[in-house]
């Protein structure tokens, strides 16, 4: 056999493995979906359009959507513009605490919320002390209450895409347009803004792709605001698994058209940053009120980002049943996490999560740099046929791909690919798996990309073996890319809700779940517990892994 | 001398430094109207911050800056009414060719209908008339840079201020776009400010050049004063080659003015035992001090080797550089030559002590002149050639 063949055999296997676990899944979806009585037939599409309930909750998933990139936009550029082109005691520490909820998973983040601004949260209980008041002012819940919590996590995607972006930026283009008798307002509109368009873009891209799959948010504050992710798990739950299947083709077909739209915006721009250039330096703010200023709304700002995270562990530290109508908990101690710790039933979900989350991680990175080196060893339609799929799984809501993985490994049909894994502790690492494929994937792909093909070249003709040439050579070289990969997988897998609450079992249920079925049963401390486990874990994974690089 | 009888542009004093540093201090320059000057300077000599504080994209710590008597120093940069052209050209990629060019008369206010002319006239003037509609990453390095030009002059600016504008090109592309620049800024008749880093792009374009040296003025003249009467030992090195020759004053500089030291102050000095040599002076020196001679190799002749008035050495390497050819003689031992020198001060082992006490003089080869590698040669001054000038050793740098 040549090399040629050998390696565009390898592709195959590669191409083919991810088609099983990507492509697969969400073609079976379709297809069920269409199906009537063993028939493809288009009537399950027609009743669908003529559905307004459905129709409401697809305008309302896009809804969400957009308002949420409108928000998270004005809250975060002009965050980022505070932060790189002025100057004021504490601008550093600031702007590295502003980005933290991007580390965080969206369930914490909830709770958080929740204890701060719910109805029994502190915000709401100190009002009415203040105030006198019978009840909360205001109920957390609807529109407003999930466009709250996406503006609050989702403002880094805007605030890290424009920084990004500023930096880069050509101080130099900015003193040409002043050279040219140009005020600071036309200057800003006609060449800083447009430099900044594609990032811009890539942000908005990125919140409305998570807003719309977005689950936690909404299951939690929607109450009968219900989004489509909603919608689908509500649909599975109650065991109408078509209508499950036809939504999640729906929600699909939406997270496409809108990729695919950006997409072409995209290619039609210029990238207007110039490969020269220092950024302009970031303005000293000389005049002492304007600077005293500057450092009270930032560090109030800061204050106001970290307070749901600051109340999730106090609240962690409450026993449950001492806190009821006083301002502040009267007791404070750690009988939360003692129960954490040495309750059999308390730590299997955090056990479980490890785990899980380890093992999925470990399989994506693996199969992202097999699928990285078959894309550049093969080149042309098949390479490129090779990073779609394994970006695929970015593009479809969580939920979807949950859907159809459930529909996929619920039979035993070995000859068709589909195994009877749902209900057995194979099916969440696995779903996990898929989920944080594109970020292991694409950072292998850019990874290799940087790669000087040389180094490998010059590992073999000194004799060393392909294998050895890769473990002593290339995986080394692309160590600090994969290692951010690794870090932000890890995170997601160990805080993820979405796949989680289609495909758990009692026995694999992860900390997202049993944070779920605490709150349900009011143990709030406990709750709130878990929730700073996760916090802690995902910090730890941060700082092990992903040091000053984990690019969104 | 080519004082301009009136100034335009005027640097009064201008002083600037970023914490510690003082990256320029004292900068006096009168720019007449319409002529190009040239700042020319090692890279941290401060040229580039002088441009910048002319620009107002720094504010002087000391000083100020006029236009036809105008105190500029408070303006923004967008009142000044002045034109860049910067290093890497800071063209909007996201405009067009025209588009570019058009921005400052947009900014300024200037009618539709004015725009459009004003955009066609530049786009004829740097000779790019068919590419307006092009994008800015669709044409060459050298297109761009005559974008820069056009988008910098649009305005009629009141002076244009030209940052390395040739430092992206290719050296091929670089000496014909020179020759262009000039034209395209003299057929103007603006009032220009270039700063550089390479002599021959500042002899080329500017009518003066101002040499800057770690923040100082070290000479202001034309490129033909600055080459043959340098006054400035930093200048006599940087702008062209010098030999360096040690050697003590024979009969003191001689004013013919009397009083100051002039330009033409001519001294003997004893560069061996019984060779002298005349040499202009540019400070006053006493009989017996060291002092060193700057020579431009086109100075000396190659004469026999027990020539009276020549120094005796040997041919250690020839430099071809195509129009001339250059022999490098190491110089015979000689009194006043080598003792004491910085060399042996700063040199480390006795070897590289030895080395470095033996003086390399460059000189340029006649076409009759037969030389070669270990020939025993003298070289005295030539009737042609400039002058070598003399610096003392003791002044304080």
């Amino acid at each position: 056999m040549t090399p040629a063949s050998r390696s565009r055999i390898g592709a195959l296997a590669v191409a083919l493995l991810l088609t099983w676990l990507v492509g697969y899944p969400l073609l079976l979806t379709l297809l069920q979906a269409l199906e009537v009585e063993g028939r493809i037939s288009f009537e399950p599409l027609h009743a669908f359009a003529g559905a307004a309930d459905e129709w409401a909750a697809l305008g309302r998933s896009l809804l969400v959507a957009t308002a949420s990139v409108v928000l998270a936009a004005l809250v975060g550029v002009p965050l980022a513009f505070v932060f790189a082109r002025t100057d004021f005691p504490g601008r550093r520490i600031l702007g590295a605490l502003v980005a933290l909820p991007v580390a965080l998973p969206p369930l914490v983040g909830v709770i958080a919320f929740l204890f701060l601004y719910g109805e029994s949260g502190f915000v709401p209980r100190l009002l009415m002390d203040l105030f006198d008041l019978e009840k909360s002012p205001w109920r957390l819940h609807g529109l407003g209450a999930i466009l709250l919590v996406h503006t609050y996590s989702m403002y880094v995607y805007f605030y890290l895409f424009t920084r990004a972006a500023l930096a880069r930026m050509d101080g130099a283009s900015l003193e040409a347009a002043a050279s040219l008798g140009s005020g600071a307002w036309r200057t800003f509109w006609r060449v800083t803004v447009p430099q900044l368009y594609p990032a811009l873009l890539g942000a908005a891209l990125l919140t409305f792709m998570t807003a719309l799959g977005s689950f936690s948010a909404p299951y939690i504050f929607g109450g009968g605001y219900r989004v489509m992710t909603t919608q689908i798990v509500a649909s599975k739950v109650s065991g109408d698994l078509a209508r499950a299947n036809l939504e999640s083709v729906a929600l699909a077909a939406l997270a496409l058209i809108a990729l695919i739209a950006v997409r072409t915006l995209q290619g039609s721009m210029v990238d207007a940053t110039s490969a020269h250039g220092v950024a302009p330096r970031p303005r000293r703010i000389r005049r002492p009120g304007v600077r005293l200023a500057f450092a009270v709304l930032g560090w109030t700002l800061a204050i106001v980002l970290l307070l749901p995270h600051l109340t999730l562990m106090l609240i962690s530290l409450v026993p449950s049943g001492t806190w009821t109508t006083e301002l502040l908990p009267p007791v404070l101690d750690f009988g939360n996490y003692r129960e954490l710790a040495t309750e059999p039933e308390r730590l299997r979900p955090m056990v479980n999560s490890v785990w899980m989350a380890a093992v999925a991680t470990l399989g994506a990175v693996a199969l992202g740099l097999l699928t990285a080196r078959r894309a550049r060893a093969t080149r042309g339609r098949m390479g490129d046929a090779l990073e779609a799929l394994v970006a695929l799984p970015w593009a479809i809501p969580g939920t979807v791909f949950a859907v159809a993985l459930a529909a996929t490994f619920s039979v035993s049909q070995p000859w068709f690919g589909r195994f009877l894994w749902v209900g057995t502790p194979i099916i969440l690492p696995l779903a996990y798996l898929v989920r944080v494929l594109p970020i292991t994937g694409r950072a292998a792909i850019a990874g290799l990309r940087q790669l000087d093909p040389a180094l490998e070249e010059a590992a073999w003709s000194l004799g060393a073996s392909r294998t050895r040439s890769f473990f002593r050579i290339v995986l080394p070289l692309m160590r600090p890319v994969l290692a951010a990969a690794v870090g932000l997988s890890f995170i997601t897998a160990l805080g993820d809700f979405v796949v989680s609450i289609v495909l758990y079992t009692y026995e694999t249920r992860p900390i997202s779940i049993e944070i779920l079925s605490t709150l349900r049963s009011q143990s709030f401390g406990v709750a709130a517990a878990y929730g700073v486990m996760l916090m802690l874990l995902s910090a730890a994974a941060f700082l092990v892994w992903g040091r000053g690089e984990a690019a969104p | 001398m080519s004082q301009p009888s009136e100034s335009f542009l005027a640097l009064r004093g201008l002083g600037k430094r970023f914490g510690e540093v003082t990256v320029l201090r004292d900068l006096n320059l009168a720019l007449a109207e319409g002529e190009i000057l040239a700042l020319l300077g090692l890279s941290g000599s401060g040229k580039t911050t002088a441009l910048r504080l002319v620009a107002g994209f720094e504010t002087p710590d000391a000083g100020g800056i006029a236009v036809g008597g105008e105190d500029v120093t408070a303006l923004s940069p967008a009142r000044r009414g002045f034109g860049m052209v910067f290093q890497h050209y800071a063209l909007f990629h996201h405009m067009s060719v025209a588009e570019n060019i058009a921005f400052g008369l947009e900014a300024r206010r200037w009618p539709r209908d004015k725009r459009a002319q004003r955009v066609a006239a530049m786009l004829d003037l740097v000779d790019l008339a068919a590419y307006g509609n092009r994008r800015i990453d669709a044409i060459s390095g050298g297109q761009q840079q005559r974008v820069a030009l056009a988008r910098a002059l649009a305005p009629e600016p009141r002076v244009l201020l030209l940052d390395e504008p040739l430092s992206n090109l290719d050296p091929a592309l670089r000496e014909r776009t020179r020759r262009e620049l000039r034209a395209a800024v003299k057929a103007v008749g603006i009032t220009t400010l270039l700063v550089t880093h390479e002599q021959e792009e500042a002899f080329d374009v500017g009518d003066r050049v101002a040499v800057l040296d770690r923040g100082r003025l070290a000479q202001l003249g034309t490129p033909q004063e600055l080459y043959r009467r340098p006054t400035d030992r930093f200048v006599a090195s940087f702008v062209g080659r010098a030999g360096s020759i040690r050697g003590t004053v024979a009969t003191a500089p001689v004013d013919p003015a009397g009083g100051k030291t002039s330009d033409d102050t001519m001294a003997q000095i004893t560069v061996a035992a019984g060779v002298t040599w005349q040499a202009r002076a540019v400070a006053p020196a006493s009989v017996g001090e060291p002092v060193e001679l700057l020579i431009r190799p086109e100075a000396l002749d190659v004469v026999d080797a027990s020539a009276p008035g020549a120094l005796a050495g040997t041919v250690t390497a020839m430099r071809f550089t195509g129009p001339l050819t250059y022999a490098v003689v190491e110089l015979e031992m000689a009194p006043g030559v080598g003792s004491g020198t910085a060399g042996a001060m700063a040199g480390g082992t006795t070897e590289g002590r030895a080395r470095e006490d033996r003086t390399h003089v460059e000189v340029a080869v006649g076409p009759t002149d037969h030389v070669e590698p270990g020939d025993r040669i003298g070289i005295a001054p030539g009737a042609v050639g400039p002058v070598p000038t003399v610096f003392g050793l003791r002044e304080a740098r």
